[in-house]
């Protein structure tokens, strides 16, 4: 495929019989590069749906009321109620944050920090002895 | 020797479609890592990258089919109530595990963290794979979006096996049949 044959926004790489030094990046001259805020988008609604699940988790084992309530069908309990909403959450926030920021470009250092946080949160929540020892907190 | 139908289902959950994600968690991992100017050239990344897509996304969908065979085939066979004054509680995995106080962790920790934490999983990957179809080539020379791709792709690797690993353990103690 030539040049001429790619797509709007789509990287052409230069090509070089010189070893670079390491981590350089490759001479661009040309090259429609894509901004970083879809994969910013895509990592930070990610981690909104890990910490969704996880706060659903541990939303149903402090109050039975909600987990009742979460429960959508019985004989799967309130594990469907819980996984449909992460993977509701996950969704309608990838589409807004990808149409805000597709054309954007951001600090993805952030970006890393926030999704990093938002996963562990989300992993914390599901962990049953974490959820323990909070609602323990909580006097429940 | 046989296996039955609930048994059939937990294998094609666990081993059929988790192993697809587990077994080829490596590859992806290396083919990211090794997506880096100068260690590739352009011809060298469009290739890798392209079975790299094609990777994430086969990791992605088997991780989806295995969190939706395990919550909505498996797990209702898992939870079975047993009809009351049920004495052989065999096929009734959770209540089996549930009446004997040594066993009772094994459903108030294990089962319950390995239904939800498993669900990390698909959101993970799924991202990682749109992000490296999305960006292409682009990604050698992305070092933070590239270490972003190793993460979410560990992570979701450590949470299914955290699931697995229970899963399996779990079906030794009380199979679903």
């Amino acid at each position: 495929m030539t040049d001429g044959e790619r797509a709007p926004g789509e990287v052409t790489v230069a090509f070089t019989d010189q070893l670079l030094p390491a981590g350089a990046p490759v001479p661009a001259a040309n090259h429609a590069v894509r901004p970083n805020g879809a994969a910013a988008a895509a990592h930070v609604a990610a981690g909104l749906g890990c910490l969704t699940m996880g706060l659903l988790t541990w939303l149903g084992a402090w109050q039975s009321g909600i987990d009742q309530a979460l429960t959508l069908l019985e004989p799967v309990g309130p594990l469907s109620g819980k996984s449909s909403g992460a993977v509701l959450v996950w969704l309608l926030t990838w589409t807004v944050l990808h149409v805000v920021w597709r054309s954007r470009t951001l600090n993805f250092g952030v970006v890393l920090i926030v999704t990093l946080a938002l996963i562990c949160l989300g992993f914390l929540g599901t962990f049953p002895l974490f959820i323990e020892w909070t609602a323990g907190a909580l006097g429940q | 020797m046989g296996f039955t139908t609930r048994e059939i289902w937990a294998l094609v959950h666990g081993v059929g479609w988790g192993g697809i994600f587990l077994l080829s968690f490596a590859g992806g991992l290396a083919g990211l890592w090794l997506l880096r100017y100068p260690w590739v050239r352009e011809a060298g990344a469009a290739r890798l990258v392209q079975r790299l897509s094609i990777g994430t996304w086969i990791m992605a969908i088997g991780l989806w089919l295995t969190v939706l065979s395990g919550t909505y085939i498996v797990l209702p066979w898992y939870r079975a109530e047993p009809p009351a004054g049920a004495v052989d509680l065999s096929t009734f995995p959770r209540a089996y595990l549930e009446a004997d106080p040594s066993l009772a962790g094994w459903h108030t920790f294990a089962a319950v963290w390995k239904e939800h934490v498993g669900w990390l999983s698909p959101m993970l990957a799924t991202a990682v794979a749109y992000v490296t179809h999305h960006y292409g080539a682009q990604l050698a020379n992305e070092r933070l979006i590239r270490r972003g791709l190793m993460v979410m792709l560990t992570l979701a690797f450590v949470a299914a096996t955290i699931s697995g690993l229970i899963g399996a353990l779990i079906t030794k103690l009380a199979p679903v049949r």
